[in-house]
C-alpha cells in the first residue's frame, strides 16, 4: 500500500472508519460530475449491525422490504414492499352497543390522573355466567332478608378470592384454602356489612375452587413460580426484582463519616457567617439611626441658633477663619513648591548645558525599594517645623524615627524601627552628636535615608514630576 | 430452500434417504414439510417449506387436546398441525390441517435443513423446557439454526434484572401462539405471538379486553358488566401532549404507580411483540401511550416503554402500534415522540435491541427522513457537518446515523476525503416520503419535564 493520503486526485480510496467529530462536506448529485469515478473504486464498507436478531434478519419479507428500499434510493422509483402480517382485524358490529355509555369531551386543561386505577374501575372481580346463574337460583329459594344483590356477591367473591390468592401464592392446593371463620374475619371496614352474608356464598365459592383444583375463579397472572421446577414457566411473569443489598465496608463507612463531618463543619460555618451578617446589619442600623439623630439634632441646633441670632460656629458650621488659614498655608506652600520646581528646572537646564547626556535620562529617579515603602514616618512634635522649612539634607536629620509593622511567623506582630538610636543619642548629649552622626551616616545607603524621610509633600517627589522621561510615561 | 415450491418446478430431490411420503400418521413434531400458504385454498397452491411445532386434535382448540407423537398413529380424529414457515416471521405461524399439506412430497427430518449442520442431534436448547413430561412438551423441536453466540439463561436473567425489556432467547413453549383472538374496542384482532395471559384463557376462543383499563375477560357478558363499572376513559396517567388536528394525545404512566394497568398493557403488547419479555415486573419503566380521542374517550393506538434510568442510553424499550392502527404513520409518530423526549432531556438515545423487522423499517425511515431534513438545511447554508453534530441536533445515536447514511449510500469517498453525498433518487424518495407523513409531532404541544427519581426510588431496578 504505497498510497499517499495527501494526493487529491487519487481514485482508489480505502474506506476507513469515519471520525464522528470530523466535519464532512455535503454534496448533492448535481454538484459533482465526477463522483462516479471515485465511487466505483470504493470497497464496500462492512455493514453496520441493524439491531435485528441475526436469524430474523434473514427472513424473506424483511430482506425484500430492505432491498425494495435500497432500490428506491438507487433508482428514485417508487418501490415499496411491506411485511405481511396476519390479517384478521374486523370491525365489531356491537361496538356502539357495548360502549354506549361512554362519553368523552376534551377537558380544557391537560388530563392529570394519579389515583389508583382500582378506584375508577369498580370491583376488580367481575361476575361470570356461572356466578349469575348461581345467584339467580339462590335468590329464588332463600328468604327475602338473605337475598343477595349482584354487586354484593361480586364484592364478597372478590374478597374471598383476594384472601385465598394471598394464601395460595400461585399454588394450586385446595387443602390450604382458608375456612369460613378465617374469611369472615377479614370482612372489615367498608365491607363489614357484607360479613353476615359470607356464609351463604362461601360453600359456592369453595365448590368452584375445588372444581378448579384450587385455581382462582377469575384467572390471575402467575407472578411467582409455584415450585422450583416451574422457574422457567413462561406463564410466570412480572416477578419481583430482588433488591441487591448495598455492600457495607469499613471504607464506605469511614467515607460517609468524613462526609458527615464535612457537612457539619460547612453548616456551622454558614451559621456563623449568617450570625455575623446579622450583627453587622444591626450595627449598621444603629449607626444610621445615630447619624439621623445627629443630623436632626444639628438641624435643631442650627434652627435655634438662627432664631436666636447666635454665631454660626455654635450652629455647627465649620469655622471659616480656620479654613482661610489653611487655604493660605496651602497656597503659600504651592508657591513655594512652584518656586522649588522652577529652581530645580533651571538647575537641570544648567546642568544639561554642560553635560552631554549619554544615558536615556540622567534624572532618572531611584526606584524605591519595596520594603521601605512600608515605613511610615513618625514626627516628634518639636521637630515639625523643621521638616517643612529647612532645606532637605538627609544626613542632617538622622533623628527621624520610622516604623513599620509586619507579621512574622505564627502571627506575631513585629515592629521594625529606624532612626531611634540617633534620636536618643542626640538628646542625651550634644557632644556625641557628631560621632553619632558619623556613626549612622554610613549605616544605611544614602537613598535609603532620603526615602525614609521623604513623604509625598517633599520636593524630591516634585522633582520627579519634572523629569522628562517620567512625564512621558504618565 | 427459500424458493417457493409450485407444481411446475421439478421434483425436489431427497435430502436424506430416510425421507418418506406423508400421511397423517407419520407427521411428527419437528418434521419439515411443504404447506400451502394460502388460507382460502382457492386458485393455484403455493407451497412453502415449514416445520411442525406441535400437533393437536382438530376442531377442539383446547390445548389439553394436544396429542403426543405416540398417539398420532390413531386415525380416529383429525389433527391440526402448528407450522412455522421457514424464513418467515413467527407471526405467520399457524394451525393447518392435512389438506393444506403437500402429501406428494417426502417428509423431512428436522436436521434436513442444509443450514443446520449440527448432525442428527438437535443443538442443545438454551432454555430447558419447563414442561417436560406434559403433553405440551415440544422439546424435540429442533430450534432453527442459531449460530450467534447466545447468552445462557442465567446471564440473560442477570442482564434483565438490571435493565431492559427485550430478550433474545426464548423457550419452546412460547413459540406457539396461545391466544386465539382478542376483542378490543371496536376491533377483533388475531394475536401474533405468545403472551402469558393466565393459562385458563388459552382455552377461550376470544379474550375480551376493556379498551380503557385493558382488563381482560373470558366472556362478553363479563366485559359488559365491567364496562358498566369502569369509569376510566383514558390511560391512568398524565396527559403530556395534545394535538387537535388530528385528535391525538400522549399519556405518561409510571409502572410503579399503575401496576395493574401497566401489566395489562404489557400482556396486550406481548401479543404483538416477539422479543418482549415479561419476566420481571414493570416498576422500572415509564409507559407513553398514544391515544386517539373521540366522543367515546381516548382509544389506545400504541405505546412505547422507557426505562426510568437506562444504563445503556436507551430512550425506548418496547414500541408497538396495535395492528388495527398500523400503516397509518403512528409508529413513526411514536418514534418521533421518543426522540422529542430525548431532546428535552438533552440526551442522545437509541432503542433497545433486538429490533423487530417492522421496528427496523420504521426506525430506518424515521432516521433517514430526519437526517436528510437536517442535511438539506445545512446544505442550503453551505455548511459542513460531522456525525457528532447530526447526533447532537437530532439526538439519534451516531451508530444509528452511520447505519442510516450507509443504507442511503450517502457516505462516499471523493478526492481522498469522506463526503456526505445525496443522490437525486434519494432526494426524490425523501420528498415522496415527506408527503406521506400525515401526522407529525409538534414540539410546542409537548408539556413535559423529565420525571426525576431518587436513587432509592430506582432501587427495585437492581
Amino acid at each position: 500500500m504505497q498510497q499517499q493520503p495527501t494526493f487529491p486526485n487519487r481514485k482508489s480510496f480505502r474506506s476507513r472508519k469515519i471520525d464522528n467529530k470530523k466535519p464532512l462536506k455535503l454534496y448533492w448529485e448535481r454538484e459533482l460530475d465526477d463522483i462516479d469515478d471515485y465511487s466505483t473504486q470504493i470497497r464496500s464498507a462492512p455493514p453496520i449491525e441493524t439491531g435485528v436478531e441475526k436469524e430474523e434478519e434473514e427472513e424473506v419479507h424483511l430482506q425484500e422490504a430492505l432491498t425494495a428500499k435500497e432500490e428506491a434510493f438507487k433508482t428514485g422509483k417508487k418501490v415499496e414492499k411491506s411485511i405481511p402480517v396476519p390479517e384478521a382485524i374486523t370491525d365489531l358490529a356491537e361496538y356502539e352497543d357495548l360502549y354506549k355509555e361512554k362519553n368523552w369531551e376534551d377537558p380544557k386543561a391537560f388530563v392529570k390522573f394519579s389515583e389508583d386505577i382500582e378506584s375508577s374501575t369498580g370491583c376488580p372481580y367481575t361476575l361470570t355466567d356461572d356466578d349469575l346463574d348461581w345467584i339467580e337460583s339462590y335468590n329464588n329459594k332463600i328468604a327475602e332478608k338473605d337475598k343477595l344483590e349482584e354487586d354484593e356477591l361480586e364484592w364478597i367473591l372478590y374478597q374471598l378470592e383476594l384472601i385465598a390468592n394471598r394464601r395460595l401464592r400461585c399454588k394450586k392446593d385446595i387443602r390450604i384454602l382458608p375456612n369460613l371463620q378465617d374469611m369472615e374475619r377479614t370482612f372489615t371496614d367498608s365491607i363489614a356489612s357484607l360479613r353476615r352474608k359470607v356464609r351463604f356464598v362461601y360453600p359456592y365459592w369453595k365448590e368452584c375452587r375445588v372444581k378448579r383444583n384450587g385455581g382462582a375463579m377469575a384467572p390471575i397472572v402467575m407472578t411467582e413460580p409455584a415450585n422450583s421446577q416451574e422457574e422457567d414457566n413462561p406463564y410466570v411473569c412480572f416477578r419481583r426484582r430482588e433488591l441487591k443489598p448495598i455492600r457495607k465496608t469499613r471504607r464506605t463507612d469511614a467515607k460517609s463519616l468524613e462526609k458527615c463531618d464535612q457537612l457539619h463543619l460547612n453548616l456551622c460555618k454558614a451559621t456563623n457567617v449568617l450570625q455575623n451578617c446579622q450583627k453587622f446589619e444591626k450595627r449598621k442600623f444603629a449607626f444610621i439611626t445615630n447619624e439621623r439623630d445627629k443630623f436632626a439634632t444639628k438641624a435643631t441646633v442650627k434652627e435655634m441658633g438662627r432664631d436666636l441670632g447666635v454665631d454660626d460656629q455654635i450652629a455647627g458650621k465649620p469655622p471659616k477663619k480656620k479654613q482661610r488659614k489653611l487655604s493660605q498655608a496651602s497656597s503659600s506652600e504651592k508657591v513655594r513648591k512652584t518656586q522649588q520646581q522652577s529652581a530645580a528646572q533651571s538647575q537641570i537646564q544648567e546642568t544639561r548645558s554642560y553635560w552631554v547626556d549619554a544615558t536615556d535620562d540622567i534624572f532618572e529617579p531611584y526606584k524605591k525599594q519595596q520594603p521601605i515603602e512600608y515605613y511610615s514616618v513618625f514626627y516628634p512634635s518639636d521637630e515639625e517645623s523643621v521638616s517643612s522649612d529647612e532645606e532637605f539634607i538627609p544626613s542632617e536629620l538622622p533623628r527621624r524615627i520610622a516604623f513599620r509593622t509586619r507579621i512574622g511567623r505564627g502571627g506575631r506582630i513585629l515592629t521594625d524601627r529606624r532612626g531611634f538610636g540617633s534620636h536618643h543619642n542626640n538628646h542625651s548629649s550634644k557632644d556625641n552628636s557628631k560621632t553619632g552622626k558619623s556613626r549612622y551616616k554610613f549605616k544605611y545607603d544614602d537613598f535609603d535615608e532620603s526615602e525614609i524621610f521623604s513623604d509625598e509633600d517633599t520636593n524630591y517627589s516634585d522633582m520627579m514630576q519634572i523629569d522628562d522621561n517620567d512625564y512621558k510615561e504618565r | 430452500m427459500s424458493e417457493l415450491y409450485s407444481p411446475a418446478t421439478p421434483p425436489y430431490t431427497l435430502p436424506t434417504p430416510t425421507s418418506t411420503f406423508i400421511t397423517s400418521n407419520n407427521i411428527y413434531v419437528g418434521c419439515q414439510l411443504y404447506v400451502d400458504i394460502k388460507k382460502d385454498g382457492q386458485g393455484e397452491r403455493e407451497y412453502r417449506k415449514a416445520q411442525v411445532l406441535t400437533i393437536r386434535e382438530a376442531n377442539r382448540s383446547s390445548r389439553n387436546n394436544i396429542v403426543s407423537n405416540d398417539e398420532n398413529n390413531n386415525d380416529d380424529f383429525q389433527c391440526e398441525y402448528y407450522v412455522h414457515y421457514l424464513e418467515y416471521n413467527k407471526r405467520l405461524d399457524e394451525w393447518v390441517t392435512i389438506d393444506r399439506i403437500d402429501c406428494s412430497r417426502q417428509i423431512e427430518p428436522p436436521n434436513a435443513t442444509p443450514s443446520v449442520s449440527n448432525g442428527a442431534t438437535p443443538p442443545p436448547c438454551t432454555m430447558a423446557s419447563p414442561y417436560l413430561g406434559s403433553p405440551l412438551s415440544i422439546g424435540s423441536v429442533t430450534p432453527s439454526p442459531s449460530p450467534a453466540p447466545h447468552l445462557t439463561r442465567e446471564q440473560e436473567l442477570e442482564k434483565l434484572r438490571h435493565h431492559g425489556a427485550m430478550t433474545n432467547s426464548q423457550s419452546n413453549i412460547v413459540k406457539v401462539k396461545n391466544i386465539e383472538k382478542i376483542q378490543i374496542g371496536r376491533y377483533i384482532v388475531s394475536p401474533w405471538y405468545f403472551s402469558p395471559y393466565p393459562e385458563e384463557f388459552c382455552d377461550e376462543p376470544m379474550i375480551y379486553i376493556c379498551e380503557y383499563c385493558l382488563s381482560y375477560f373470558a366472556k362478553e357478558r363479563q366485559l359488559r358488566r365491567h364496562l358498566k363499572k369502569c369509569k376510566l376513559l383514558h390511560p391512568p396517567g398524565n396527559e403530556i401532549y395534545r394535538d387537535y388536528d388530528p385528535n391525538i394525545s400522549f399519556f405518561e404512566v409510571d409502572g410503579h404507580h399503575q401496576k395493574t394497568y401497566c401489566r395489562n398493557l404489557c400482556l396486550l403488547s406481548k401479543l404483538f411483540l416477539d422479543h418482549k419479555t415479561l419476566y420481571y415486573d414493570v416498576d422500572p419503566f415509564l409507559f407513553y401511550i398514544l391515544c386517539v380521542r373521540d366522543k367515546k374517550g381516548c382509544h389506545i393506538v400504541g405505546h412505547f416503554s422507557k426505562e426510568k434510568d437506562s444504563q445503556e442510553g436507551h430512550n425506548l424499550a418496547c414500541i408497538l402500534t396495535l395492528p388495527q392502527y398500523q400503516r397509518q404513520g403512528y409508529g413513526r409518530l411514536l418514534i418521533s415522540f421518543s426522540y422529542e423526549l430525548s431532546k428535552v432531556e438533552g440526551k442522545i438515545g437509541t432503542p433497545e435491541k433486538p429490533l423487530s423487522d417492522l421496528g427496523l423499517l420504521s426506525y430506518r425511515s424515521y432516521w433517514s427522513e430526519t437526517i436528510i431534513d437536517l442535511l438539506l438545511e445545512m446544505h442550503s447554508n453551505k455548511e459542513e457537518i460531522s456525525i457528532h453534530d447530526i447526533s447532537e441536533t437530532t439526538k439519534i445515536d451516531p451508530k444509528d446515523i452511520l447505519q442510516t447514511l450507509q443504507s442511503l449510500g450517502a457516505l462516499k469517498p471523493y478526492r481522498a476525503q469522506q463526503i456526505i453525498f445525496l443522490s437525486d433518487s434519494v432526494l426524490a424518495a425523501h420528498k415522496r416520503a415527506k408527503k406521506k407523513n400525515l401526522v407529525s409531532i409538534d414540539e410546542a404541544l409537548l408539556h413535559w419535564t423529565p420525571p426525576r427519581f431518587t436513587q432509592s426510588q430506582l432501587k427495585y431496578a437492581y
